[in-house]
């Protein structure tokens, strides 16, 4: 922890001999969960394909061949490859190209968290700290954001710019920091009359050091919650995003697209429409499960609320 | 309680007014908006032509001024409602979005209503009855809604209820019974949190002073719960599912799309695709409008039903 740092010796012995840390407390209690278990096990599993793809993947994703095109899970070809959930309309293997969409939803996903968790913290910290006119306009611009119809904004802003990686981060940003700043906002209002703030004030400290030193990491286990909240959320943004056609372009796989193109077969071949969905569910069912977990340990105070 | 309603709607004004400017920008973003507006194959007089017509030509702020108060008698800026003409069906922007408002409305609403009737008894169930099957029945099934993206959860139901059942349309807007796939797939997000919203707030609520009191005057459980408890619990609940109308006005754009549902968002899907920003600047603004109207509305009802809620 970073406030044990110039602690006397004597009462950093103490923290040493006092037990587990909060981490290994944490860790403990995640074995007791199983439904948390199961869902850091799907996260785990969609980022481990996410980084290494060609490990797990049966077949190339773009590989197309219309003789196989169409086919029932389990098909089995001339040459003895197995397609195990099936081919799609231009004959590629759908379990393939399942593994290698979950890149796109992932880097979307982490990298709008990340995004707009940092545009969000630094706004919350400026309005809550500084209050006053500084707080208002921030707090109208939020509800500006907020009154907007997200989806159909987010998706003129790609259609505008250009379909592309950064721009559906850009345009997904564009919003959700107003989550965090809110949450930030309210917390630095009554962190910044307790005595240790007033004290680092008075002892001659900058605003910038006492945001960065003193607020930021008492407000970060409930940023770190609603980050874990809104993963779930953008995974599933960027694939509506894909399956309206603003994601990412063909060929490369993403689950939304995959799920478009089996749109026009759902009479004669479901498995083009179901097996991406599982595998976009259980991703964000994953990461909610954590979700839940982490407000729990991190936050007694929600878990009071809810449970 | 006037002076908190007047600060209420001035700051709607601001947000609207700021929401105005977003829908005005969104256009300059590229820089270049002839460069969205017109086909790849215009020669570079067209884009002149074209530049001069919309006013493109001249400085930013004599194009907001004319945004916002018209530059003629045939368009009359967007403070008198008026976007422009759609490009792609030559008709007035606000009235083709306007047209599709009743759609939209209708499957808000349904879903809302399939929302609540889940909901509401689910999460009263689950809170009186905490740690029971029908708790745990109901906290996998808030978990399920909201890890399940609407879209797929329409495809899937349109698999099971109209292709393999065959019970009911797979899409469209004239039967009567064709709303009820669109509104279980929108509204499945909607029921899960108010679900969640309802079992916390009647466990708080019944965690108090004056439940036990009621109880140990030696009140009948059933009433303690439907006339203390109830009660007490409905304000933050009437709150989540104000919010989540207003929500669902502008967040079943997907669900549309898939059952071809003939609401608002369709039509913006359907104009990004023909470059007709006439069409989604003025969707953009109308749902914005109703956006802050609904939860303006809810804050002065919570305010009255609350008078605990201060006006300062």
């Amino acid at each position: 922890m970073a406030t044990d740092a110039g602690l006397s010796p004597h009462i950093a012995q103490e923290l040493d001999e006092r037990g587990p840390t909060e981490l290994q407390l944490a860790l403990r209690e995640l074995l007791k969960r199983p439904p948390a278990l199961f869902g850091v096990f799907c996260l785990v599993m969609a980022i481990i394909w996410a980084i290494v793809p060609y490990l797990f993947s049966p077949h190339d994703p773009l590989a197309q061949d219309l003789v196989r095109h169409l086919k029932p899970p389990g098909f089995v070809d001339e040459a003895g490859n197995t397609y195990w959930l099936g081919t799609d309309r231009l004959g590629r293997d759908i379990l393939s190209r399942i593994i290698w969409g979950s890149r796109v939803s992932l880097i979307v996903g982490f990298a709008a968290v990340f995004m707009s968790g940092f545009i969000g913290i630094a706004m919350g910290l400026i309005a809550g700290y500084y209050g006053g006119k500084v707080d208002a306009v921030i707090s109208r611009i939020v509800d500006a954001a907020l009154a907007i119809p997200f989806v159909l904004l987010a998706i003129s802003i790609i259609a505008i710019l250009g379909a592309s990686l950064q721009n559906i981060v850009l345009a997904i940003a564009l919003r959700t920091w107003t989550v965090y700043t809110r949450v930030v906002r309210g917390e630095v209002f009554a962190l910044k009359e307790t005595d240790m703030v007033t004290g680092a004030r008075s002892a001659g400290c900058g605003t910038l050091r006492i945001m960065i030193i003193y607020l930021l990491p008492n407000v970060f286990s409930s940023c770190i919650v609603v980050a874990t909240i809104y993963l779930g959320r953008m995974i599933i943004i960027e694939s509506s995003f894909s399956f309206l056609g603003m994601g990412v372009p063909p060929p490369t796989p993403t689950w939304g697209g995959m799920l478009a193109e089996g749109r026009g077969f759902l009479d004669t071949a479901w498995w083009l429409t179901l097996f991406p969905g599982v595998a976009l569910t259980l991703t964000v069912l994953g990461v909610n499960l954590l979700g839940d977990w982490l407000r729990d340990v991190l936050d007694p105070r929600m878990k009071r609320l809810d449970d | 309680m006037r002076a908190y309603i007047i600060r209420g709607v001035l700051q709607s004004l601001i947000v609207l007014w700021l929401v105005l400017l977003i829908v005005f920008l969104m256009l300059q973003m590229t820089g270049d908006p002839a460069d969205v507006l017109m086909p790849d194959e215009a020669t570079v007089e067209e884009v002149a032509a074209f530049n001069k017509e919309m006013g493109f030509d001249q400085p930013i702020y004599v194009q907001y001024f004319k945004f916002l108060f018209g530059h003629d008698d045939k368009n009359l800026g967007v403070l008198r409602g008026d976007f422009g003409e759609s490009f792609y069906h030559n008709v007035p922007a606000m009235g083709l979005v306007i047209e599709r408002i009743p759609a939209t409305a209708i499957l808000a609403v349904f879903a809302l209503f399939v929302g609540l009737v889940i909901a509401i008894p689910a999460g009263i169930l689950s809170a009186v009855f905490r740690k029971s099957w029908i708790d745990h029945f109901s906290s996998v099934l808030s978990m399920a809604g909201q890890s399940i993206p609407n879209f797929w959860l329409g495809l899937m139901l349109i698999i099971l209820f109209s292709e393999i059942l065959g019970w009911l349309p797979t899409s469209g807007y004239r039967e009567a019974k064709s709303v009820i796939l669109p509104a279980l797939a929108a509204g499945l997000y909607a029921t899960a949190r108010i679900m969640r919203m309802m079992r916390s707030t009647l466990l708080e609520v019944m965690a108090q002073d004056f439940v036990n009191t009621a109880r140990s005057k030696g009140i009948a459980e059933a009433v303690v719960i439907g006339r203390h408890a109830l009660k007490n619990a409905s304000i933050p609940v009437v709150t989540i599912i104000g919010l989540e109308l207003g929500g669902l006005l502008s967040g079943t754009v997907v669900v549309e799309v898939v059952f071809a549902w003939p609401g608002v968002g369709w039509l913006v899907v359907e104009s990004i695709n023909v470059n007709d920003y006439a069409v989604v600047q003025a969707a953009v603004a109308l749902l914005s409008f109703m956006f802050v109207g609904v939860n303006l509305a809810v804050d002065i009802l919570y305010a009255w039903l609350d008078p605990r809620i201060s006006y300062s």
